[in-house]
């Protein structure tokens, strides 16, 4: 698996480093599909309550993904990362986010610096991209170059022009929630997870993270009438 | 030192909170957070001073080394006198009707989790604990900077929140890389996070993969660092917090997050050779100070120039770290040390002063010396020790580093720095000197008499403190603490 130098080596661990064939192939084909239609699809989301439930899917395929990574594997654990995922990702943020959504109503539009299309060649693009980079520069010697590692630099680069391109506060938490959708790609297709409780904190900080966003986004809200982070612009110099 | 040494420090502030959450009293909360603060800063001398040549571990999950020691030093000791300081100052707060007396327990409970979770950064073994404890630190400090909840306060917070998030993302993924690398030598597990392990096996680590994994994790801690161009949080969560929380933040928080970058670097050092990490340091150091200058020169607010000053400061102590070599590692401790008294003397000195006359603005404030002659005397002679001059203990650092940059025959880095620091002395004391000695404005002229309270003489007590320490450490730096930077720096050179 990994070349090692005249020290012994860990034994290699079963990774999905390597496309698993037959129906565990498939559908991890599948799933690698939904993570990045859903990126796509929350950059140009009509509203932030659509954008919120597209990202409860990304996170469920997130979760599918570790769930063939434990199934194929074996390891016990991470049926733990899956269930981790679940519980947080897939049902607790995004119900936050679509309370926070409801709450704010019918003040929630969908201002964005760019027009619907630009942004959607942009995500596009930027897939691309991300694709090229990785293949390119294949960090000689490992083996991140299946599909998993460009998929996960795609999300952190779709899930930044999220952040950089809707106006509204709720987006740019659903950006950055991308983005670490993103890194647990990256770590579930390199290593299967970091290790569960480094993962329990990790998911425990996103959640406290999205309330105090959320809370912010409330009193922004009465404090300054809108949600519109572009004319929070009082800070200057 | 004994077992439960460590634990007890980490449960100080805990326990603390404990009655803030319980009670409604704000007194209650008070006496609390006072006592907590006293027992944290025994706890944490007593772990600084017992942490010897060789480091300690302590089941479950904690680790103490002199780089530990170090930053436990300045947590225990500017976190104490910033809960000290916030006694009499958030008091006033409610007089002045800024805010409500039922938030003052509030404001301790937050301020409580907020240092808890700054030691656990400090004391973790395992860098996902590590990250997990300065993610933690951002939400707990966001929600104080964005306490007083008028507009200004919460655009800061919401920017604090969300550029620190992203950057606290990308550090997560610098996490997951060196992980991956770990996991192909140490097997998967805790231990492939552990820092002593990783330490230990890091030149069988996979070099492209540290290489990756440094250079992302630096963007992403560098931005709670306050590095520039990740920078652009800093003045507005500095100047919009409560001013006992600026000084937490300035003097604490930016240190925690050059304290991760500092392991980091340890193991990159250890993995890759000097040359790799040690650049990308001094680049971002040098980049900092210079990108922080032109606001230092133009500032009209006060605390924002004390915010743009620990930007500078924090690009000196990683250009220190860049500049390598025992001397060099030395010289960015000692400033680390120096910098986190100094600023967070200043910060809380320039509140008092700033909560007297109710403006920020540094023309207004002018001649303050005429109704706060001991404030105003503090504010200058503090302003002369941020800026660098002699006899106080920022000199000593920025010094050390120059001298490591010439003796390491890096002539053109330590010509540039000596250029920099020039300005940017010129940039402090330009704004700070008329406080103290220009003519009083009409505010200081029109300003009502105060008496100060009990709460009052503790902030006082804490700042004068503080203060001591940096005109001492100005003079001679205890023999004691030489003793730990260098073992400090000998942790992260690896040497």
């Amino acid at each position: 698996m990994h070349s090692c130098r005249a020290l012994p080596c860990a034994p290699p661990i079963l990774t999905l480093t390597t496309r698993p064939q037959g129906l565990g192939g498939t559908v991890l084909a599948l799933l690698i599909l939904v993570l990045l239609a859903t990126a796509i699809l929350i950059v140009i989301a009509p509203t932030a309550r659509r954008a919120a439930a597209l990202l409860a899917c990304q996170s469920g395929a997130l979760a599918g993904i570790a769930l063939v990574a434990a199934i194929l594997s074996g390891t016990r654990e991470i049926y733990l990362s899956v269930a981790i995922t679940v519980a947080i990702k897939v049902v607790l943020v995004p119900v936050l986010l679509l309370r926070v959504g409801s709450r704010v109503g019918s003040r929630d539009t969908s201002a964005m610096y760019l027009g619907q299309r630009t942004a959607t060649i942009l995500a596009i693009g930027l897939i691309l991209l991300a694709y090229g980079l990785v293949r390119a520069t294949a960090v000689a010697g490992t083996l991140i170059t299946g599909s998993y590692f460009p998929t996960s630099v795609a999300l952190i680069l779709v899930g930044g022009l999220t952040m950089i391109v809707r106006k509204k506060a709720l987006l740019q938490v659903i950006g950055l929630i991308v983005i670490e959708n993103g890194i647990s790609t990256a770590s579930m297709a390199t290593t299967n997870g970091l290790p569960p409780v480094i993962e329990l904190g990790v998911a425990f900080d996103l959640l406290v993270t999205v309330l105090l966003l959320g809370i912010l986004t409330f009193r922004i809200g009465t404090a300054t009438e809108t949600l519109d982070t572009s004319t929070l612009k009082r800070l200057r110099g | 030192m004994p077992h439960l040494l460590p634990f007890a420090l980490l449960c100080t502030p805990l326990l603390a909170a404990l009655p803030c959450l319980l009670w409604r009293s704000a007194l209650v909360a008070e006496w609390a957070v006072g006592l907590g603060a006293a027992i944290m800063l025994a706890l944490g001398i007593w772990v600084a001073a017992a942490a010897g040549a060789r480091p300690a571990r302590f089941e479950p999950g904690l680790y103490v080394d002199a780089l530990t020691a170090v930053l436990i030093l300045v947590i225990s000791a500017v976190g104490a006198a910033v809960v000290l300081a916030s006694l009499g100052y958030m008091r006033r707060e409610v007089e002045h009707k800024r805010l409500p007396a039922s938030l003052l327990r509030w404001y301790y409970l937050w301020l409580q989790l907020f240092l808890f979770m700054m030691l656990l950064s400090a004391l973790a073994a395992n860098l996902g604990i590590l990250w997990t404890g300065i993610e933690c630190t951002t939400v707990l400090s966001g929600v104080l900077v964005g306490f007083y909840r008028t507009p200004e306060s919460l655009e800061a917070a919401w920017k604090y929140v969300v550029i620190c998030s992203l950057g606290i993302a990308l550090a997560l993924f610098g996490t997951v890389l060196i992980y991956y690398s770990a996991v192909q030598v140490v097997g998967q597990g805790n231990s492939a996070l552990d820092w002593a392990t990783l330490a230990g096996v890091a030149p069988r680590l996979d070099s492209h993969l540290l290489r990756l994994s440094f250079g992302v994790m630096l963007v992403g801690f560098g931005t709670k660092a306050g590095l520039a161009p990740m920078h652009t949080w800093l003045p507005d969560a500095h100047s919009q917090a409560p001013t006992p929380i600026s000084a937490a933040l300035s003097a604490v928080l930016l240190n925690c997050a050059l304290y991760a970058i500092l392991r980091y670097h340890a193991i990159a050092v250890r993995a890759l050779g000097p040359d790799f990490s040690s650049h990308l340091l001094l680049a971002f150091g040098l980049f900092s100070i210079a990108v922080a200058i032109p606001f230092l020169l133009v500032q009209h607010d006060v605390k924002r120039l004390l915010a743009y000053s620990s930007m500078e400061h924090m690009g000196i102590i990683t250009a220190a770290a860049g500049i390598g070599g025992r001397l060099g590692l030395f010289a960015a401790l000692l400033h680390l040390v120096n910098h986190a008294f100094a600023k967070s003397a200043m910060f809380l000195n320039m509140g008092a002063i700033i909560q007297r006359l109710g403006t920020r603005n540094i023309r207004r404030l002018g001649g303050a010396a005429l109704l706060l002659p001991g404030a105003s005397a503090i504010a200058l002679l503090g302003g002369l020790a941020l800026a660098g001059s002699p006899p106080f203990g920022p000199f000593l650092g920025e010094f050390t580093a120059v001298r490591a940059a010439f003796q390491s025959q890096q002539d053109v880095v330590g010509a540039l720095l000596l250029l920099l620091l020039a300005i940017a002395f010129g940039g402090l004391l330009l704004h700070l000197g008329p406080i103290a000695l220009g003519s009083p404005s009409h505010r200081v002229r029109t300003a009502k008499p105060a008496v100060a309270t009990a709460r009052d003489r503790l902030g006082l007590l804490a700042i004068g403190a503080l203060s001591l320490v940096v005109l001492l450490f100005g003079i001679h730096v205890p023999d004691g603490l030489v003793t730990l930077l260098q073992r400090a720096a000998d942790v992260v050179g690896g040497f």
